[in-house]
């Protein structure tokens, strides 16, 4: 059996300069009505998201210790690569427009850095989808001997060890000591926040405005041509579909996690929001240009698992092409790149 | 708004806040729930076993040598006389054989007389869903695949005279699909009682063999690695889970 109410409500009370925020923001919707800046509002256009609301939401303090946690370089095995090293605010959240990305001590990446926006929406993670949960998506990075090439018991003691976080975590968790799973929750909550929903594109959602008339004929060509699989309005059903970049993929691609070979050489549709930030594209950065990209769908390798939808290519012209081109940039996000909130 | 309204808002969603989402304190000794001590003995075809040991396989005679020897326990319940089961939930455990004997302290279980127990020889697929976990289940431990996320619910690693690499090296897991590999193990105490009260806490004596990895047709010449959940994942689990017996009870 608990204490007795009034109890527990005195027992609130008295930690609430400690505990207060975290509380109201971890759990409750009251955040967005005291004016916080740090609320998750999803977007009225958007469907609802898969993470950040409930017992997820987003606190203030949470951010802001994700915040820092995702730009500290000391939490690599040379202090040399952030988070933020590969996941630039000025790309989206993607990496410098290098097709692989650069680990600790040089070391090369095997695939295309993607962008880190609208996370909240997305049902797993990774060109294959083999991480189920935002929370863990860090894992993957902090301890790739790739990447940051840590282990989380390090990441954990390079945190703890460190002065400068030492506020930001009493603050955040009321502790002085933290865990993995601390670190974990602050850069989702992060990660969360980091919504994209501010471009022409959006507008045109919103209020039918915006767009100009090529930008229009792109939207066109892209509900007739693209929308199958790059979904509106968040552009990819963030299904893993194979578009004949080879006849035989090297990269297994979801067959990986499926261990179902009719799974080899398909790939999560990624978001084209903000595409025209984020090049280059393909899992592996093969293509630098988004006509390059665009180009390839006229007549996509024929490979045993390639998508049905892509079978006969997608005739396209040059025109086509352009439009499409300028659809694409009509969803770059002017504030996404400007946000002071979770800029370096 | 005055000052006295807003406090009077930031206090009941303190307090709507705290009834949405604290746990109750957990409850120790009030006189209708104990604990059990689960005790592991790690064993070798019947004799004792350390890491660290040279080991002849009982069956396929392979010289062996364990350097790890890791697994979850989860979800035990305990089957009472009147022949209800009663879950221990939210209570996971991460078994060493480096600490020689292991002592699983089983919290929350209602006073009574019990005959059967069964648990989860891993973790079961709503925790690995779930996201950052902690305690037993903290990504740190290093029982987990960041790349394609879940447990390792078994992690048993050493030297073998007979594997091309002279190692072997089994990550073991998967909690979802054909591929599932946490299986329930239920074992019946054979007529002795487990008397459960506030204030004492009696022991569950298991015994685990390692050896019954290889008892299932599966050797380390024929499979030095595995890193994935699959079907090789789960025949080493199942063939594992075998090997874990009850042997006495201490009330």
């Amino acid at each position: 059996m608990g204490p007795q109410p009034q109890l527990m409500l005195i027992r609130m009370l008295r930690a609430l300069p400690i505990f207060g925020w975290v509380m109201l923001a971890s759990c409750s919707p009251d955040t967005e009505e005291l004016g916080n800046p740090y609320a998750f509002n999803p977007p009225e256009h958007f469907p609802s998201p898969v993470y950040g609301l409930g017992d997820q939401r987003p606190s203030p303090m949470g951010f802001k210790l994700g915040k820092k946690l995702f730009y500290d370089r000391q939490l690599s095995s040379d202090g040399t690569v952030s988070c933020g090293s590969c996941h630039a605010q000025v790309h989206a959240f993607a990496d410098h427009n290098t097709k692989l990305s650069m680990g600790v001590e040089g070391r090369l990446g095997i695939r295309n850095a993607p962008p880190v926006f609208n996370m909240a929406w997305h049902p797993a993670f990774m060109w294959d989808g083999g991480i189920n949960h935002l929370e863990l998506v860090p894992v993957a990075p902090f301890t790739h001997p790739l990447e940051m090439n840590l282990t989380m018991a390090q990441v954990v003691q390079k945190v703890n060890q460190d002065s400068s976080y030492r506020s930001l975590v009493q603050q955040a968790f009321g502790t002085s000591q933290l865990q993995d799973h601390h670190i974990l929750i602050s850069l989702a909550q992060f990660m969360t926040l980091i919504v994209s929903a501010g471009s022409r594109y959006d507008m045109h959602l919103s209020t039918g405005k915006g767009l100009n008339a090529l930008e229009m004929e792109g939207l066109s060509l892209f509900k007739q041509h693209c929308s199958h699989c790059h979904s509106e309005p968040l552009l990819s059903d963030f299904s893993y579909r194979n578009n004949g970049l080879d006849s035989l993929s090297e990269d297994e691609g979801r067959a990986l996690i499926s261990l179902n070979p009719s799974d080899r050489g398909k790939f999560k549709v990624p978001s084209l929001r903000n595409a025209a930030l984020t090049y280059p594209y393909m899992h592996d950065g093969r293509f630098m240009t988004l006509e390059q990209a665009i180009a390839h769908y006229r007549s996509p390798k024929a490979t045993p698992n390639l998508d049905p939808s892509l079978s006969a290519g997608i005739p396209l012209s040059d025109q086509d092409i352009e439009a499409l081109v300028a659809f694409i940039k009509s969803t770059t996000d002017e504030t996404l790149i400007s946000d002071t909130r979770w800029m370096e | 708004m005055s000052t006295i309204s807003k406090l009077l808002i930031i206090a009941s969603a303190v307090a709507l806040t705290f009834a949405s989402c604290s746990d109750e304190d957990p409850t120790t000794n009030d006189g209708t729930s104990g604990e059990v001590v689960l005790k592991l003995d790690h064993r070798w075809n019947g004799n004792p076993f350390a890491l660290n040991q040279s080991l002849t396989h009982p069956v396929n005679a392979e010289g062996l040598s364990f350097t790890t020897l890791k697994y979850y326990i989860s979800n035990v319940e305990l089957k009472s006389t009147e022949g209800d089961w009663h879950k221990a939930t939210d209570q996971y455990f991460l078994a060493d054989a480096a600490q020689g004997e292991n002592q699983l302290t089983v919290k929350d279980v209602p006073t009574g007389s019990y005959t059967d127990i069964r648990f989860m020889l891993g973790v079961d697929s709503l925790r690995n869903v779930s996201g950052a976990q902690e305690g037993a289940l903290a990504v740190s431990n290093n029982m987990f695949w960041s790349w394609n996320t879940g447990y390792i619910f078994v992690k048993a690693e050493g030297t073998s005279s007979t594997s091309n690499s002279g190692q072997f090296t089994y990550h073991l897991g998967g909690f979802s699909g054909p591929n599932a590999a946490n299986p329930v193990i239920e074992l019946s105490f054979n007529g002795a009682l487990l008397e459960v009260e506030g204030g004492s806490a009696p022991q569950v004596h298991l015994m685990v063999d390692p050896s019954h990895l290889w008892n299932g047709g599966e050797t380390t010449a024929s499979t030095p690695m595995v890193h994935m959940p699959g079907a090789k994942a789960k025949a080493l689990m199942m063939a594992f889970k075998n090997g874990i017996t009850w042997d006495h009870n201490h009330n």
